[in-house]
Formats: C-alpha cells, sequence, structure tokens
C-alpha cells in the first residue's frame, strides 16, 4: 500500500548517494518476502515516480530472496516463499525463520552517454 | 559527482559517470531506522515502555486501551494514527489518559519520525507505558521500527481463525499476540488453537492471549505484558 513512498525512498538514497539527479538506466532490489512491499506494485509505480522525479525511465530488477528456515524437529534447513506448508522432511510446525524481511537498495546504472 | 563538480563530499560516490554502475546495498527505510533509535534512546531517557499496537481496522485497538486507560489513567500515554478524524484519541481521553493523534491523512501506517515529532505534546511525568496504536492495517506498519520495545498484534476473533499465515510479516515480528472479542467465541467458529500454533509455527517466542474488554477477561495480563516483560525487538530483548 505505500509502494509509492518507498519508490520514492530508493530515488531520493541514490540523488543522496550520487548528489545529482541523473537519468539513469537501472535500479537494483532486493525484496525480501517479508519485508511488507508488494513487489508487484512497486514495478507498477517505479516508473512514474522515476520519471516524475527526473531520473528518466530505468528498469526496475529486484531479487527475490526466499525465506531460509530451520526446522526444530528434524534440524533441516528449507526455504520457503511462503509459510502455509510445514517442514517437508518430517512435517513439522516447529521452525525458526531466517531472514525474509530484506529491502535493500543493491545498486543503481547511469544511462550511458550515447543513450541519452 | 566529484570529477564533475568537485565536490569533495566524503557521503557521495566518486566519479559516477554516465553508464557507471554505483554500489549501494542500503537498507531502503535506513533513514527510518535511524529516527527509530533516536525515539527509542529518548524513550531510555524518559523511563517508559513502549508498545507500537498494530490489527486490522476494528479488531478493537482503541477499545482495549479505553479498558486499559481506565486501569492505569496517568500511567499510559497513547499515540495514535488514523488516516482521518481524531476520533480515536478523544475516546481513549475520555477513558482517562492523555492521547495524540496523528493523522496520516492517507498514509497506511506511522513512521518514526511523525511519532518522534509528537511526544513533545505529551507530559510524559509520570508515564510508564506508552503505547503507539497504530493505522489499521496488518500489511505496512509491519515494516516501520518506530522505536518501541515490542510490538503487539491484535486478533479478533470476528475477522476468523486463518489470518495468520496470509499476513506473516507482522505475525513473525509480533512479541506478544492477542486474540481480541474472546466474548463473542460462542457465537464463532474460530478456533483459538489454530490461531496460536500457526503463530508459534512463524514466531516460537511470541506469547500469547486472550482477551475480552467488554468482560474484562485477560486485560490484567495483557496490561502486565506491556508494561512489563522485556519485548524481543527492544534493548532488552
Amino acid at each position: 500500500m505505500h509502494e509509492i513512498s518507498i519508490a520514492e525512498d530508493i530515488l531520493d538514497l541514490i540523488e543522496r548517494r550520487i548528489g545529482d539527479v541523473r537519468k539513469l538506466s537501472e535500479v537494483e532490489l532486493r525484496i525480501g518476502p517479508l519485508s511488507g512491499v508488494c513487489v508487484d506494485s512497486l514495478l507498477f509505480c517505479f516508473g512514474p515516480v522515476a520519471a516524475r522525479k527526473g531520473f528518466g525511465d530505468p528498469v526496475l530488477k529486484v531479487e527475490r530472496p526466499l525465506v531460509e528456515i530451520l526446522c526444530e524437529s528434524c534440524h533441516e534447513w528449507y526455504r520457503v516463499d511462503d509459510f502455509v506448508d510445514p517442514c517437508p522432511f518430517c512435517g513439522s510446525w516447529k521452525r525458526e525463520i531466517v531472514g525474509g524481511d530484506e529491502l535493500q537498495l543493491l545498486g543503481a546504472t547511469l544511462l550511458e552517454e550515447s543513450d541519452v | 559527482m566529484c570529477e564533475e563538480c568537485g565536490c569533495l563530499d566524503p557521503g557521495k560516490v566518486l566519479l559516477p559517470r554516465h553508464g557507471t554502475r554505483i554500489d549501494l546495498t542500503i537498507p531502503v527505510l535506513g533513514a527510518n531506522q535511524d529516527e527509530a533509535d533516536g525515539n527509542r534512546e529518548m524513550f531510555a531517557r524518559l523511563g517508559v515502555r513502549v508498545v507500537n499496537l498494530i490489527s486490522s481496522p476494528g479488531s478493537g485497538k482503541t477499545t482495549l486501551l479505553q479498558a486499559l486507560a481506565r486501569r492505569l489513567g496517568r500511567r499510559m500515554a497513547v499515540i495514535v494514527g488514523d488516516p482521518r478524524t481524531d476520533r480515536d484519541a478523544a475516546r481513549i481521553r475520555e477513558a482517562g489518559c492523555q492521547a495524540v493523534q496523528i493523522e496520516t491523512r492517507g498514509a497506511c501506517h506511522l513512521d518514526a519520525r511523525g511519532v518522534g515529532a509528537r511526544i513533545g505534546e505529551l507530559d510524559m511525568s509520570g508515564v510508564k507505558l506508552l503505547v503507539i496504536e497504530n493505522v489499521g492495517n496488518l500489511v505496512c506498519p509491519a515494516g516501520y521500527d518506530l522505536g518501541e520495545h515490542q510490538k503487539v498484534v491484535l486478533l479478533s476473533t470476528p475477522e476468523g481463525d486463518d489470518k495468520v499465515l496470509k499476513y506473516p510479516s507482522i505475525f513473525c515480528k509480533a512479541s506478544t499476540l492477542a486474540i481480541t472479542k474472546i466474548d463473542l467465541l460462542e457465537h464463532l467458529d474460530f478456533d483459538c488453537d489454530r490461531v496460536e500454533t500457526e503463530c508459534r509455527s512463524l514466531n516460537p517466542h511470541v506469547a500469547c492471549l486472550r482477551v475480552s474488554a467488554r468482560t474484562g477477561e485477560g486485560i490484567e495480563a495483557l496490561e502486565a505484558r506491556m508494561a512489563g516483560v522485556p519485548g524481543r525487538d527492544g534493548e532488552e530483548g
């Protein structure tokens, strides 16, 4: 629901780090399934927000890590992108969730001069 | 910009020419995190326990706070967020404790800066428990640290017992789950055990309580949990 403000936060961070508003060709993010961010909504709104703020029309690349889970019953590790199924090895619901709430800006690429 | 504009700001990336990939690796909500850390320091100075209260609209956050306000009076203060109106703050004040309303004008969650900016409106002398009643929403508030000691999530019986795994983010992060409106259980097919089992499957350390603001059942236990028990995400946690 707040993906527009997330898009603005991302572009503000890039502006702060490069010290200017510049046309971008690509922005890379890592967004975990527990971040509370809807990736489809962010992909939908990012282009218009970037254009309005003067960053051109960058492609948004999103890395979507799975959540790592340690089964507390059989001590096997497994990975999921949702939580509706129990441990695939022993069927236990006892689990420790590690990470999954990542919401990281990984990088941004400035548009090639020849493309401007 | 340095090669082009000559600036020497060490916070900026050097030599970003066209076509250059700039490696950043920074948390998108880092600015909120910094504000939350500032709030945490302020709360420590004030010697107050702070709860971030999160649930969907209509699950009973304000009614529960009215019940707590009648017990705690001036020892509790509330900051409450809603998209519009000061109705919740008015209800909480009527029940006997201080309350400040944040009208978010549409925003779906409170952030650390918005909360920190309003603390000064409360007289914190004698206040032991500060509750931040978030905007009614089970998704967005989960991502924003406000500097609290613990998140308390409510799930009311009329909402249904299948909600935990639908909204995993908040149920992973809460230190306490309170099932509210348990006085309605006899009228509903709501399985409290299912909710608590699923919540523990995401979050083995969560404390589970069952409460009714109407009958008073469980309110004392919830008060003790909010006011005294160290949270997972607090400085004592």
